[in-house]
């Protein structure tokens, strides 16, 4: 139990950080060109459209001649194509929708582009680009449970063997842990976003609700 | 730092949205631009810190094109205010003011003693104020932050775009009057795009009125008041420009002494007080404590019935006054919400100046001759 626990953890938290180093830079990248964001975001979408079976599968195929089509990595790369959409649009918006006058305040101020993306934009994005994050993961959690049928192991070994016997107590065991880690994670990183985001930030959103 | 526009030119495409635009702002006055809405008053602004490039003339600052500094050091160099304030919500106030001073690189201590002295400018409470965050502050006072800000490199020149526009009139009308004494303190060379030409009227050392990118008429406050240079000025200033004249009009210019009033220690008594006023052919009295205060005022009926015995201020009225800077359409509100002709002028510590006499301000408002009709 402990041990597929562990690797169901081992995915997601190989994968989830691969897609906030790809989604953030990425997203910020192309925020500023709203052709290009909007071809970008409409490939991550479609992407995630393709059933997980699907994709694991194809993973499987798409990595074999790099002796890697078994196990955890077609897991991790299924993982980081699933969950890049939502950090990634996250972060198009966040940066984007940055309060059109503190965006000229500064340019009149005498920032550059650089200081504005890194002292304005950035810590006003926050919020939104972790709940993109969380959204990610909690995604990731779940969909993690099919890399069993490529070999990763996880949580999703008590599913499939459990449907396998005819166990309902296992299935149950599987489905309820995978349920659990899904609102931890969300829990966990709710907290992580309440540290990163600056407190003037928290102020004002409280101030909305 | 004066600033000088030579043939000035915006155009998109073929639309010229500032066409062909020469005139200058002067050194430490405040001027306004303004103008229906696209007549070109703020892309004439924004040209100035190059946030919109032109497309032909030049800008010169003190003789030097603004061409010669990149657009950063340039706009370093400026202060800019704008309606929607932009305060950023992650920084404290403090941060928010000590932006443009970081990017000079200034020492945390200067940064700290600007801070301080610039909040004290705007009248806020430095130490309530400076750790807040802008969703902590209301909108005036974010106003009054975003102002400071705007100033907090002491920069010559100020490009302020519409800053009390999203105010409400209350606090607009104290954010004006705030900004009227800050100016008269710095001395800086401010440029104001307003489209409320009462705004324009109150704050303007000169008015630039704009319409279809071009100059309609570039004057001081009272001349453009005065004389409306086309209907186009006439209709901007509205009918009612006559008392709008008076707003500008400090009363320190008109007050009388001595020639027309009496005044005399509240605590006098009665008898010698209706000599006094027979002789001297005066109907009413300004009553005064020892310290010279204004308390209020007498009249010569309101003695008639009195014992000789009494003390003046046993028949005391109290009076509307008005300060040396009050404008004149204040006070002639003072005088009909009092009913009087003549109202006492009185200082800071309410000690008796002088007064002001209705007659003298229609004098004045007889100098706005109605332009003629065609």
């Amino acid at each position: 139990m402990l041990s597929q626990l562990l690797r169901h953890l081992q995915i997601i938290g190989i994968a989830i950080p691969i897609s906030i180093g790809v989604g953030v830079p990425l997203g910020i990248l192309i925020s500023h060109n709203k052709r290009v964001s909007s071809v970008v975001i409409g490939i991550a979408g479609i992407a995630m459209t393709i059933p997980s079976l699907a994709l694991f599968g194809f993973m499987v195929i798409l990595l074999a001649p790099l002796k890697a089509g078994i196990g955890v990595p077609p897991a991790v790369v299924a993982i980081v194509i699933y969950s890049l959409l939502p950090i990634l649009r996250n972060t198009v918006v966040a940066v984007h929708e940055v309060s059109p006058g503190a965006i000229e305040a500064a340019k009149g101020m005498g920032m550059t582009r650089r200081q504005i993306l890194l002292k304005v934009r950035l810590p006003m994005a926050i919020p939104i680009i972790m709940a993109g994050v969380r959204n990610a993961a909690v995604m990731g959690v779940s969909v993690t449970t099919i890399g069993y049928l490529v070999g990763a192991q996880g949580l999703g070994y008590f599913i499939f063997n459990g449907l396998g016997r005819s166990r309902l107590s296992m299935v149950l065991l599987g489905a309820i842990s995978v349920a659990a880690l899904g609102i931890g994670t969300n829990y966990g990183l709710l907290k992580l976003e309440k540290v990163l985001t600056p407190k003037g930030i928290l102020i004002s959103r409280d101030k909305d609700h | 730092m004066g600033i000088e526009l030579v043939n000035l030119e915006k155009k998109y495409g073929d639309f010229a949205a500032v066409d062909g635009l020469s005139m200058q702002f002067e050194e430490k006055k405040l001027s306004i631009l303004i103008g229906p809405s696209g007549c070109g008053k703020t892309t004439t602004l924004k040209m100035i810190n190059r946030l919109i490039e032109r497309t032909g003339g030049d800008i010169l600052f003190n003789g030097e094109s603004i061409d010669t500094k990149n657009p950063i050091t340039l706009r370093r160099g400026i202060g800019y205010a704008i309606q929607e304030i932009g305060l950023f919500e992650h920084m404290s106030v403090y941060e928010n003011i000590a932006v443009v001073p970081r990017l000079l690189k200034w020492t945390e201590g200067d940064i700290r003693e600007r801070v301080e002295s610039l909040l004290d400018l705007v009248n806020l409470d430095v130490e309530e104020t400076m750790f807040k965050y802008p969703a902590q502050l209301s909108g005036g006072q974010k106003q009054r932050v975003g102002v400071a800000r705007s100033l907090a490199a002491n920069p010559d020149i100020i490009l302020m775009d519409e800053p009390f526009g999203a105010i409400d009139p209350i606090n607009r009308e104290k954010l004006q009057d705030a900004f009227l004494e800050i100016q008269e303190q710095i001395q800086k060379t401010i440029l104001f795009v307003t489209h409320d030409i009462r705004e324009a009227i109150k704050l303007g050392d000169r008015i630039a009125i704009f319409d279809r990118g071009k100059l309609v008429q570039y004057d001081d406050t009272l001349e453009i008041v005065n004389n409306p240079a086309n209907e186009f000025v006439e209709d901007l200033l509205g009918a009612d420009r006559a008392l709008k004249g008076l707003e500008i009009i400090r009363v320190k210019e008109f007050i009388r002494k001595g020639e027309f009033t009496m005044v005399l220690l509240a605590d006098s008594k009665v008898g010698e007080a209706r000599e006094k006023m027979k002789s001297m052919g005066r109907e009413f009295v300004y009553l005064v404590n020892p310290k010279e205060r204004l308390v209020g005022y007498v009249t010569q009926k309101d003695l008639l019935k009195t014992p000789d015995n009494f003390l003046l201020k046993d028949r005391l009225k109290p009076t509307e006054s008005v300060q040396p800077f009050s404008n004149l359409l204040e006070t002639v509100t003072r005088m009909m919400t009092g009913g009087v002709t003549t109202c006492p002028v009185v200082d800071a510590h309410d000690r008796f100046i002088g007064v002001v006499r209705l007659k003298q301000i229609f004098d004045v408002m007889g100098s706005y001759q109605p332009a003629e009709e065609d």
